[in-house]
């Protein structure tokens, strides 16, 4: 599937997703102001930030929901400046995006969510398939017993696991979750994070998850960049990141972090 | 979006201006629907679907209204014929009101109110929550989806409502001239056909099915313009009614200038 | 909540062919009612005024609606030429020589055409004919034809009273008289067509006063004069005396017509006798005031519709020209 070359062991792996100078604003106000990125194969990065420090249209653009002013975005080899709608839904195939809301659609059960857009996609697949998959991937969040339910019944874990189900269904190569852990209590939050490194491992995906949360950030994160005005202001893993004096980051990191309920 | 939100300036005035941009809005809006519709993929579940909820669902309060208009516009106009001695001519100005104008106005305008703001609160609230998102994520073309599908439903089940309308008040009308005059419905129906002719019965359904197309695309339009949460969806279905019923104004206006010069025409 | 997608199919299927049988149902309705699908066949008339006729008004056969007005357009001197479009089932009944008339369909109800008359003899209706246009019968048609018919009559009373006039002052004698073939000849003519003037103005007053009798509606003009009972019975009094006129005439002409086939009957004696003379004179004279009194009624009729009492004071203006053109004749009558 991956027009890339194959991945390799080496600590060196090939970028799947990078970005350079990446710029965004909302008439005066400028979000991102010059943001290099990248993101290699199998791996998890973390983008920190504060509220409003524009993390979400960072991933955004990223599937083409946003337009950047400037700055280059590739994708598994795909520069996503100037691209057409079709080569676009193509790349999209290919992207799983987890929604801060879960953005189930409500007038549709859980089942029919996921199958939704499988049907949309895959035309050609015959509805036992299109159910065996549903099940598959409910199974992988573990909410097969749900798959009637309407997304009304269902918890905010729930629903944040049914919405990362529905993004598996497309078998994608790269994740993008946006806030996977907000408005959740810390043991649904436990599991979610959980839930994002069996992704990774069982779907063999990249992926960028926006997060304010340190502990989900520490638990799912490979590498770590932290957002600052509209910067990258410190990458790194996530003890390299932290392992400073700089108040910029301490402060977001007495404020945010709870030490001593890491592992 | 546009020049006047990026720069930020006003360009004549900011009321004029927005009005310009609604119009250059709507206008594009309108031109992706003619642009998406021919092209595959069509989604027929969906708009069997949105069929069955226009038309279907709507179905009861059309018999309603239709039956009442009917029992009390012939109620009304008793009187008037009366005082001629004319009420054998009841059918035949009944079934011209009601062909001509009554039954496409009064379905439109209560598809405008119910089907309207249901869809402008249904697209509006799957806005707000990220679904429409979710959708074009998904590589699914919410506009081919939502919008097409919906706009089509409209634009289909509002011409067969009227139809429903039409045959509904014209049997309440008879209803209220059997109670008074004795006629048969055969009579009825004959007298009151023969007042009208191939355009009045052609130009109702084109008419009704403009009326559907906009209260459609409206709803449609309104609905993916909402921002800010719930309160974004409840303007967005207040704006689809508002803006469909006067759209189906102006619309009633320029197809009756249009049906009488093509009746200049012989037709 | 919404059922299966299966059902919503066939719902909206039901649903969309419903709608559709009405919509055809509906265009089937109109084309039956407007005759779209049966054949047809295009004829015109040229009439000189419509009164108000309209594209798409009915055309009427024997009370039947058999077709439509297709178009209405100018020709000429400012005549309207009429096209219309006739089932083709009705044109084996009517003749190719009837004519055309507009009418209406009720009191307030809309124009039509009206085709009536017509041969048996004559080859029926086909496309591309023009039909004939019928005088319509309006309240100046049959006051025209009226007078028309009176004026006629005068003529021939006056003829008449000229022979009468010489026989009763004894210039020539009846015997000359019937001697001269072409004179009896002329008497026997003149006699005959006063019969069938008094008879045709017979006719015209009955048909007059069903006429009157129709439009006995109030607040309408033609009301108003048949409401003023006095001028309506003036006219009807002239008619009536007329027609007794006429009747006796019509005695006399067979009286003369004996005498003048042969002079040697009693009658012959008769016409010879000076009384005799005076008496026919008299017939004449009464017949001839009645028609004069007659055409004066009529023209204050035509000219006054709209002025009401005009026609009373016409009516004793005229008899007191009568009483005094009596005393006039009683004068001269011996």
């Amino acid at each position: 599937m991956s027009v890339l070359p194959e991945p390799t062991a080496a600590p060196e792996r090939e970028p799947v997703i990078s970005i350079r100078g990446l710029q965004k604003s909302f008439g005066a106000l400028s979000v991102l102001r010059d943001v290099d990125l990248e993101v290699r194969t199998e791996e998890n990065l973390v983008v920190l930030g504060r509220s409003g420090s524009g993390k979400s249209v960072l991933i955004k653009i990223m599937v083409g929901l946003l337009q950047a002013d400037a700055g280059e975005v590739v994708i598994l080899g795909q520069s996503l400046v100037g691209l057409q709608r079709r080569p676009l839904d193509a790349l999209r195939r290919r992207i799983g995006f987890s929604f801060q809301s879960s953005a189930l659609y409500d007038s549709m059960s859980v089942g029919e969510n996921l199958a939704f857009p499988l049907r949309m996609n895959m035309t050609d697949l015959r509805a036992s398939e299109v159910n065996d998959r549903v099940r598959e991937s409910l199974d992988e969040v573990g909410l097969v017993d749900s798959i009637g339910k309407m997304p009304s019944e269902l918890s905010g874990g729930q629903r944040k696991r049914v919405g990362i189900a529905r993004t598996l269904i497309l078998r994608p190569e790269i994740m993008l979750y946006d806030e996977p852990t907000a408005g959740l209590d810390p043991v649904t939050s436990a599991e979610i994070n959980e839930l994002i490194r069996k992704v990774q491992t069982d779907y063999n995906t990249a992926a960028i998850i926006i997060t304010h949360d340190l502990s989900c950030a520490r638990a799912t994160g490979d590498r770590v960049a932290m957002l600052l005005e509209g910067r990258v202001y410190r990458s790194g893993t996530f003890d390299e990141v932290f392992d400073t004096r700089d108040p910029l980051v301490t402060g977001f990191y007495d404020y945010n972090f709870i030490r001593e309920s890491t592992p | 979006m546009g020049a006047h939100d990026e720069v930020g300036r006003t360009v004549i005035s900011t009321s004029i201006d927005r009005l310009a941009l609604g119009v250059h809005d709507g206008a594009a809006f309108v031109g992706r629907f003619f642009k998406e519709v021919a092209r595959p993929p069509y989604h027929l579940r969906e708009i069997i679907h949105q069929c069955y909820e226009v038309g279907y669902r709507t179905l009861p309060l059309i018999t309603l209204t239709g039956l009442i208009t009917g029992i009390v516009f012939t109620k009304q106009s008793r009187p008037s014929l009366a005082a001629f001695g004319a009420t054998s001519w009841l059918p035949s100005l009944i079934t011209i009101a009601l062909i001509r104008s009554l039954a496409p106005l009064i379905t439109a305008l209560i598809c405008a109110g119910k089907v309207g703001s249901s869809i402008g609160a249904e697209l509006g609230s799957m806005k707000v929550t990220e679904q429409v998102e979710a959708m074009e994520v998904s590589a699914i073309n919410p506009f081919k989806y939502l919008v097409v599908t919906r706009t089509l439903a409209t634009t289909l089940m509002v011409p067969a409502l009227t139809l429903y309308c039409g045959v509904v008040g014209l049997f309440g009308s008879f209803l209220n001239v059997r109670g008074n005059e004795a006629a048969s419905l055969a009579s009825f129906l004959k007298s009151g056909f023969s007042t009208i002719g191939f355009l009045d019965l052609g130009s109702s359904v084109v008419k009704a099915a403009v009326y559907g197309f906009s209260v459609g695309i409206i709803a449609c339009y309104h609905g993916l313009r909402a921002t800010s949460g719930t309160q974004g969806v409840g303007r967005a279905a207040t704006a689809s009614v508002v803006m469909s019923m006067f759209v189906i104004f102006v619309e009633e206006v320029l197809i009756v200038q249009v049906n009488v010069w093509l009746r200049g025409y012989g037709l | 909540m919404s059922p299966p997608p299966q059902r919503q199919a066939v719902i909206v299927g039901v649903f969309t062919t419903i709608a559709i049988a009405i919509l055809i149902g509906g265009i089937l309705t109109i084309g039956d009612l407007n005759d779209t699908f049966t054949r047809k066949v295009q004829v015109s008339a040229v009439f000189d005024e419509v009164g108000g006729l309209q594209r798409g008004d009915n055309i009427w056969f024997s009370g039947v609606k058999v077709g439509v007005v297709t178009e209405l357009r100018f020709q000429g001197d400012a005549q309207v030429v009429v096209e219309m479009k006739v089932d083709e089932a009705a044109t084996e009944f009517i003749a190719r020589d009837c004519q055309a008339r507009v009418s209406s369909d009720g009191l307030i109800g809309s124009r039509i055409v009206v085709l009536y008359g017509g041969s048996a003899e004559a080859p029926r209706l086909e496309e591309g004919d023009e039909l004939e246009v019928g005088v319509a019968l309006s309240t100046d048609d049959i006051m025209r034809v009226f007078q028309e018919n009176n004026e006629n009559l005068l003529a021939i009373t006056t003829d008449l009273k000229g022979i009468s006039g010489d026989l009763a002052k004894g210039r020539g004698t009846l015997g000359r008289l019937l001697e001269d073939e072409l004179m009896s000849t002329q008497v026997a003519e003149t006699v005959t067509s006063l019969s069938l003037a008094s008879e045709e103005a017979r006719t015209m007053g009955a048909s007059m006063s069903s006429f009157a009798g129709k439009l006995n509606r109030e607040g309408t003009l033609p009301g108003d004069l048949v409401n003023d009972t006095t001028s309506y019975a003036a006219l009807t009094r002239t008619v009536t005396s007329l027609e007794q006129a006429g009747a006796r005439a019509s005695t006399m002409v067979d009286g003369l017509a004996t005498a003048v086939d042969d002079p040697l009957s009693p009658l012959g004696t008769l016409l010879r006798d000076r009384a005799a003379g005076a008496d026919l004179k008299q017939t004449l004279e009464q017949v001839n005031q009645g028609s004069a009194l007659l055409s004066e009624d009529l023209e204050a009729l035509q000219h006054t519709f709209p002025l009401k009492g005009y026609f009373r004071r016409q009516a004793r203006k005229a008899e007191k020209a009568e009483k005094a053109e009596k005393s006039k004749k009683s004068d001269e009558t011996p």
